[in-house]
């Protein structure tokens, strides 16, 4: 895996979150990014999601939910992230925050392949015959399946065909926040979608994979981890964020 | 319009600007440059007609490649057209940025922002991060 050329990180500072609510997940993440990173720092947050949860992309319109039919009994939360809605239950979520200032959209992508390689990497290490989705069909914003899990972009990680890890970002002036979605099982609310563990008959729900996939991406940018929780400011503004934002339903039904 | 007449923000956006009746319009779009790094342009917002906005702040925001990344303001003032077609056709941004492809039309407000670049000052900023 290559660096990101002009992307110095020394730290990553990683939060290892318990399950919660799609609006917290989502306040969490917007603190963060909110945040000015101290030089040469970013933050790695993995966390799942209780009660299973619906979010959409942040252009995506709410009435589209009814093209869905298993999750319409679920919670729905809009990110601020683009791409399709994910149904976010037997996953392993992160989000990663990182200074952009002085990289270009190129050197900014370049960060979907250093979470997918890795990944990949990890996967093939356990037998998993991961790769990543290359020169996928163009498909019109129109016509793009309301799932994410359904598109394909180039750099998805797929198993028999099947997208097993998408990812996409939300871009501040200074900063970035990369939402990146991990499917380990079926869900039962989207029956559709077979994860890792129904495509291989490898389970990872355990997560004991995961210390292998950090060492993977220390390596790919050259850094140490140090063990992080969000500080009280964080945890004032992911309050004040999740009430007036993530459960607002001025937000979630703005399209 | 002549992309080498225009002044650009450092977040990509240009700026033109025109006396009409005594007033000062800013018409607003963004370069073939950001356009090209964006590459795959699925979704525009707009401001609404009516809308104050500021220099430097956010009037909009684009999706590409699943990244949702802001539109920022080179201008204050007030927003007095926005070019209600450009979201449902944002193929336009490849083709003619810098005149079908425009934004919207804003009544200056005071004077210009001092840190907009001219074109060539903006062309030595993108070859740098390019």
């Amino acid at each position: 895996m290559d660096r990101v050329n002009g992307l110095e990180i020394d730290t990553i500072l990683l939060i290892d979150d318990e399950p919660t609510t799609g609006a917290w997940n989502m306040a969490v993440d917007d603190a963060l990014l909110e945040t000015p990173l101290a030089p040469r720092t970013a933050v790695l947050r993995l966390y799942r999601w209780s009660p299973a949860c619906l979010s959409l992309g942040y252009f995506q319109a709410v009435e589209q939910r009814v093209t869905h039919t298993g999750s319409r009994e679920l919670e729905c939360v809009r990110r601020t992230s683009g791409g399709g809605a994910i149904l976010h239950d037997q996953e392993l979520t992160y989000s990663f925050i990182f200074p952009s200032d002085g990289l270009n959209t190129t050197q900014i992508n370049a960060v979907y392949d250093v979470f997918h390689d890795s990944l990949t990497k990890v996967l093939q290490s356990m037998g998993i015959d991961a790769s990543k989705c290359q020169n996928p069909p163009v498909v019109p914003a129109k016509e793009k399946p309301f799932l994410c899990f359904l598109r394909r972009s180039d750099g998805d990680v797929i198993l028999d065909d099947y997208k097993i890890v998408g990812s996409a970002q939300r871009r501040s002036r200074q900063q970035v926040l990369q939402h990146g979605s991990i499917l380990l099982q079926q869900s039962q609310w989207a029956s559709e979608l077979p994860g890792i563990l129904e495509l291989s008959h490898v389970d990872l729900t355990s997560l004991e994979w995961v210390g292998d996939w950090l060492e993977l991406l220390t390596q790919a940018f050259d850094c140490k981890l140090s063990s992080y929780s969000l500080s009280h400011g964080q945890l004032k503004s992911a309050h004040k964020t999740e009430s007036n934002k993530f459960l607002n339903p001025d937000w979630t039904n703005k399209r | 319009m002549n992309a080498e007449a225009l002044l650009y923000c450092d977040t990509h956006e240009w700026v033109s600007v025109a006396d009409e009746d005594g007033q000062q319009v800013a018409t607003v779009g963004i370069s073939a440059f950001a356009v090209e790094q964006l590459t795959d342009l699925v979704y525009m917002e707009l401001p609404s007609v009516g809308a104050t906005v500021t220099g430097g702040e956010e009037f909009g925001e684009v999706e590409s490649v699943k990244a949702v990344s802001a539109l920022y303001s080179p201008v204050s003032g007030t927003v007095l057209e926005v070019n209600e077609g450009l979201p449902d056709n944002l193929d336009i941004l490849n083709s003619d940025p810098y005149s079908a492809g425009w934004i919207m039309k804003v009544k200056v407000e005071g004077d210009l922002p001092a840190n907009l670049l001219d074109y060539a000052a903006y062309q030595r900023q993108c070859g740098e991060s390019g």
